[in-house]
């Protein structure tokens, strides 16, 4: 397969590939449209008006997801140099439907569709250029399996040639052009890799190509849908709605009377330890992860930590019930 | 479980701590590039406008 653009992996967060991918592409005053699903779609609200760009932001209320029709409407009123789509939102555990933005946006030549795949990349179904996506960003730390550390992007032709188009910005270590040497030719010296990180990523990427890619979305697919269906048979609502439910995470609001500090804290006993809620579901939710290179067994267990855990702190649980409606979704 | 950091399997985590070599290193060098060559290729990276 012939490849062009350039691919990035330098030491960093996501958050560094998100700002990587706003400073190389646009230019103050320039017109961004932000469409957000939650926490982290804000971020780039926050990074763009850093920026001194002109934001404009379709939001959805957590756990909905702003629709293709919206989007397209709002592209159709005012012209944009670039849109940012977060794939799946970690607050929110909403996944956006980047295959059709991508559709809508083959007619909008000159606005860059750049895709945050922190939470998503590795996970659920992501290709570059059948889904029209000029930038790809993300981490190592989610659904590759890699701990932290390696800020990751694709960058596509559009996006390698605005970047030209912009001459001289002012950051440094994050500027395509000071990389592209080195990701041609690693010999070349820019800022020091992460050796080991580098190393880390390439064995990931090892188990992926024996895995096969499409293989390991069906398995997130398969993993996801079975573990909200354990929850839920808990008596635990999801906060994104089933049709924009991503599956990589599930974020599980607790039914009346749980104390999040006292039910997490349990659960950690019980060895198992979840995140809690982000802005105003903080104290009202737990966000399970269920991304990367877990297994069965690590499934099967998390389950059964979180029925114990509802047992210790009150909650009228049938035993072994979440571990029976997990495993005979696994087994269908 | 939370949503990242995942869990690390024990193949990344023997790689996470095998002897660091200087980034020059001809070895190292040679992963780094069949690194990026597959995360193309995988993500299907291609010219979309000539």
């Amino acid at each position: 397969m012939g490849t062009t653009g350039e691919v990035f992996v330098i030491a960093g967060t996501g958050t560094l590939s998100m700002e990587m991918a706003i400073s190389n592409t646009l230019r103050s005053g320039d017109d961004m449209l932000v469409v957000s699903h939650g926490f982290f779609g804000d971020r780039f609200v926050e990074l763009c008006e850093r920026r001194d760009l002109n934001v404009d932001v379709l939001r959805s209320k957590w756990g909905k997801a702003v629709s293709v029709e919206e989007i397209e409407e709002q592209l159709r009123k005012k012209s944009y140099d670039a849109i940012t789509v977060t794939h799946v939102d970690t607050s929110t555990g909403v996944s956006a439907p980047i295959k059709e933005i991508g559709e809508i946006l083959k007619k909008y030549e000159d606005t860059l569709y750049i895709v945050d795949g922190v939470c998503s990349t590795a996970g659920q179904r992501e290709y570059i250029d059948e889904m029209d996506i000029d930038i790809l960003l993300t981490g190592s730390q989610k659904a590759f399996g890699v701990a932290p550390g390696l800020a990751i992007l694709w960058a596509g032709e559009k996006a390698l040639e605005r970047r030209k188009s912009l001459g001289t910005i002012s950051e440094y270590y994050i500027d395509f052009e000071r990389w592209i040497p080195i990701m041609n030719d690693p010999s070349k010296y820019f800022a020091t890799p992460a050796v080991n990180m580098i190393w880390a990523l390439k064995e990931s990427i090892n188990i992926i190509k024996e895995e096969g890619l499409e293989n390991r979305y069906k398995r997130h697919i398969r993993n996801g849908r079975a573990m909200q269906a354990a929850l839920e048979g808990l008596g635990f609502e999801l906060l994104a709605d089933k049709d924009v439910r991503a599956v990589t995470l599930s974020n599980a609001l607790y039914m009346d009377g749980i104390d999040d500090v006292e039910f997490r804290s349990i659960l950690a006993e019980e060895g198992v330890v979840v995140a809690g809620g982000l802005g105003d579901y903080a104290g009202k939710m737990f966000r399970l992860g269920h991304m990367g290179n877990i297994d069965i067994h690590d499934m099967v267990s998390t389950i059964g930590a979180i029925e114990r855990t509802l047992y210790r702190v009150g909650v009228d649980v049938e035993l072994g019930e979440g571990v029976g409606i997990l495993m005979g979704e696994l087994l269908k | 479980m939370i949503p990242g950091p995942t869990p690390v399997v024990r193949s990344i985590q023997d790689e996470m701590a095998r002897e660091t070599v200087a980034f020059g290193d001809p070895g190292f060098v040679k992963d780094y590039k069949e690194l990026l060559v597959d995360m193309k290729e995988l993500w299907e990276l291609q010219v979309k406008y000539s």
